[in-house]
């Protein structure tokens, strides 16, 4: 069989790709199936496939993607508190707030059961006194300031008449003074 | 003399035990860890709750910026076992200290707040209980983040559970000496412990000093922690007994050979470098506790060890062969 498309030489690469149920198959030469960077990165896989078990098992996921879906399904993982992704837990060894152990649960259990010996707490000794949120500690620090710039800005609204505006920064007043 | 005061006398120093040392690392509820706080309020406010339970009126701690320090006292405060090195290389990073330096709260290292009490001798459960005492304290102004699930919750997971960790530093000089390490650190490791040692040069061990910690904080409780450290140390005492009463009993004449050698360096020096002194204090160390040779106590055979060192000496003025002249005097001036 000849080059599909140079027509000259003998066609040696044999492609049949499916893309979205239609089928389409190439026969090249080697010299035209160079031209093609999405052949040749296949074949890259299939070498890689050969040599290292953990590669054939990314690149059979990774088959006609230009990402890796490893990767890509770990990096869509990210905390929602404080945007940790597991990559960057990789790099300092470190959780970024305590939420990390909930959102990395799956993961950090195998770990956990590896290094510790368990992935449970046992019940000792639990402190019980009622200290404050810091979070909301530095809420309540910032209150009196906020309070002020409000009732600034309340006054500034109504004495350019924008009432509609002044209503609502009225309504956020009530709010912070708890009314 | 330069000495960490912590490492005083006390009833409990032993041959082999030179001092225990309990952490507890906690952090605040609903906030990110400290490497990833962005806002300065928040950093400051964890420092402040701290500050305000712990240098109040009638307590006696105090409170320094670690960037405020010189190099020589943050690394002086580091080879004294008083803060991990991490906590000197990063920013607003604080510590609340006791005089002597056997109460301390690192605050914003790699968690908000890690409590740690050390002393001279094994004692686990009373460095437990003052921390404890601190963190039950501690926890009536802050709310720590927990979970029924992992226990505290601590920057790294290798510490959550009961955030706790315990070290204890030994004098393992008839194991070492013996070439039993490598089998130490196997089966320490296979009960939940690991080991490193305390002084090593270019990464060459040398002083026999040794940290031994938990690496298990998850799935057990304190007592089950202290209970282990207990079980643990104490049979690697016993070992370390046996091997230099064996030792002693095959090599008579060349281990008494070597300890009066070390103790006539030390006794006649003029000038001495840190590492010589160190190994030369360790076979004095064994020879006290065969009792070859009495020249001081075993403590302050210890508290040499520990004080003779670079970086506990940086701090006089001079250059290096001055700060050797000074160690020479200081050691000639202990021993009898």
């Amino acid at each position: 069989m000849l080059c599909n498309e140079c027509g000259k030489n003998e066609a040696s690469v044999h492609a049949v790709t499916i893309i979205n149920g239609v089928r389409n198959e190439m026969h090249l030469c080697p010299e035209c199936a160079s031209k093609h960077p999405e052949l040749s990165r296949r074949f890259e896989s299939l070498a890689a496939m050969t040599s290292r078990p953990r590669s054939l098992f990314r690149n059979l996921l990774n088959f006609g993607f230009d990402t890796d879906p490893f990767e890509a399904m770990e990096n869509i993982l990210s905390c929602p508190t404080c945007g940790e992704t597991l990559d960057d837990i990789r790099k300092t060894g470190l959780f970024g707030c305590s939420d990390c152990y909930d959102t990395f649960s799956d993961q950090i259990i195998p770990v956990l059961e590896k290094t510790q010996g368990s992935s449970t707490h046992k019940e000792g000794e639990v402190q019980k006194e009622n200290g404050q949120n810091i979070g909301d500690a530095v809420k309540e620090e910032k209150k009196p300031d906020r309070l002020t710039e409000l009732q600034e800005a309340l006054k500034k609204a109504i004495s350019e008449e924008a009432f509609e505006k002044a209503a609502e920064i009225r309504d956020e007043i009530k709010k912070i003074k708890g009314e | 003399m330069i000495m960490l005061d912590w490492l005083k006398d006390n009833a409990l120093s032993g041959d082999i035990v030179v001092a225990t040392k309990v952490n507890l690392m906690r952090n605040a509820e609903k906030t990110p860890f400290s490497h990833k706080i962005k806002e300065e309020e928040i950093a400051e406010l964890i420092k402040r709750k701290a500050t305000e339970c712990f240098t109040g009126d009638g307590r006696d701690l105090r409170y320094s910026e670690i960037n405020d320090m010189t190099w020589q006292q943050k690394n002086r405060l580091v080879e004294g076992q008083i803060i991990p090195r991490e906590l000197c290389s990063k920013e607003n990073t604080a510590l609340i200290y006791s005089e002597d330096y056997s109460i301390s709260v690192a605050l914003l290292g790699e968690d908000h707040y890690n409590i740690q009490y050390i002393k001279a001798g094994f004692d686990p459960e009373e460095c437990f209980s003052i921390c404890r005492n601190m963190a039950s304290l501690l926890n009536g102004s802050v709310k720590f983040a927990y979970s029924d699930r992992f226990g505290y919750l601590t920057a790294s997971p290798m510490n959550v559970g009961t955030g706790m960790k315990v070290s204890v530093l030994m004098h393992l000089k008839g194991l070492a000496a013996s070439n039993s390490m490598r089998n130490v650190e196997v089966s320490l490791t296979q009960s939940g412990f690991s080991i490193r040692n305390f002084y090593s040069d270019e990464s060459k061990p040398y002083g026999d000093l040794y940290i031994v910690s938990n690496t298990r904080s998850l799935g057990v409780t304190e007592q089950d922690i202290l209970e282990n450290v207990r079980g643990t140390v104490g049979r690697l005492i016993t070992q370390e007994k046996e091997t230099r009463e064996r030792l002693y009993k095959d090599n008579t004449l060349s281990i008494e050979d070597r300890v009066y050698r070390a103790y006539g360096i030390l006794k006649n020096s003029r000038v001495i470098g840190s590492r010589e002194a160190i190994q030369d204090l360790s076979m004095l160390g064994l020879g006290k506790s065969l009792g070859i040779i009495d020249c001081c106590s075993q403590s302050m055979i210890f508290r040499l060890m520990i004080s003779v060192s670079s970086a506990m000496m940086a701090e006089i003025k001079g250059t290096e062969i001055e700060r050797n002249v000074s160690r020479a005097e200081m050691i000639r001036n202990v021993l009898k």
